[in-house]
């Protein structure tokens, strides 16, 4: 493995954590640090929507919000490289506290991959779609089950 | 470290992410890149079998197929290079929906490490020894005969 190439799967790893910190401090403006600005987003594997950055950019904030803590532990990164652009697959663990209607929280841990596209841009890596797929769906509080994405 | 030293590593976890995800898309013809042709796996500490890599691809699909969904997150990627060969740990953590006896699934969850071995080919790295050593496991269905790691 050449050096530019040790850098770009530096690079994308990086990304790849940078969209975690950013969703879970909520720090909502970096994540268009992560994105292009027309990026193709599907979050409708959990119960989320799809579409183009800035429409997914509005929808997040009340959408996370709803959890008072939650984290995205990010693995299994396997990058494909082709020279300005990239493919990368990751496995995420999603510890997400839950509130429930009578009262208190509950801790559902879901599990799910990210399909990603990457492009080189003169501000560095960024992703251009992701895509999720589900996987495991553990300890969901039943007022939610209803919206959660069915696993395949 | 140097470059080469660098790319060894990032290869071999390379190797290691591509064996999860080929397990876990039951890809099992991805295996063939991961695994020398006589490679020896021992899955036995979590209940499954041990032999050569050929024995064990073809017991792979029939025993995983119980399963609907899992995943397999690997991490603490311990390396030794030496030369053409290496050795490895893995902490890996798999959460597995389970099918229950009366009906709806149950998701339990292992903790296990994989000691493995590497060796430099033609084709890059591959892995010539993968043993399970087990560690936890957490809600597993009472049906499940699973031996204590």
């Amino acid at each position: 493995m050449s050096l530019p190439a040790l850098g770009d799967r530096l690079e994308i790893r990086a990304l790849i954590v940078r969209y975690a910190n950013a969703l879970d401090a909520r720090r909502f403006e970096d994540l268009d640090q992560v994105f292009t600005a027309d990026a193709y987003v599907d979050y409708r594997a959990t119960g989320g929507i799809d579409g183009h950055w800035p429409q997914v950019r509005s929808w997040l904030p009340p959408a996370v919000t709803a959890f008072p803590h939650m984290c995205h532990l990010v693995g299994n990164i396997q990058i494909e490289l082709a020279g300005d652009q990239a493919r990368a697959r990751t496995l995420c663990l999603n510890p997400v506290e839950v509130p429930l209607p009578g009262g208190g929280v509950q801790v559902m841990l879901l599990a799910m991959w990210y399909r990603d596209r990457l492009v080189r841009t003169a501000a560095g890596w960024r992703m251009s779609e992701r895509v999720q797929e589900a996987c495991i769906q553990h300890n969901v509080p039943r007022h939610l089950q209803v919206t959660a994405g069915t696993a395949h | 470290m140097n470059v080469q030293e660098i790319s060894d590593r990032l290869e071999i976890e390379q190797l290691i992410v591509r064996y999860a995800n080929s397990i876990d898309q039951r890809r099992w013809d991805g295996l063939d890149e991961v695994f020398t042709p006589d490679a020896y796996i021992d899955y036995r500490k979590l209940g499954g079998i041990d032999g050569r890599y050929p024995q064990i691809k073809a017991w792979l699909g029939t025993a995983l197929a119980h399963f609907p969904n899992y995943c397999h997150m690997v991490g603490n990627i311990e390396i030794h290079l030496d030369g053409d060969r290496a050795t490895g740990r893995t902490l890996c953590i798999n959460p597995m929906d389970t099918p229950l006896p009366g009906g709806g699934s149950q998701v339990m969850f292992l903790g296990l490490w994989y000691k493995d071995k590497y060796l430099r080919t033609p084709q890059g790295w591959r892995m010539t020894e993968r043993v399970e050593e087990g560690c936890f496991q957490h809600n597993v269905p009472a049906h499940m005969a699973i031996p204590k790691a």
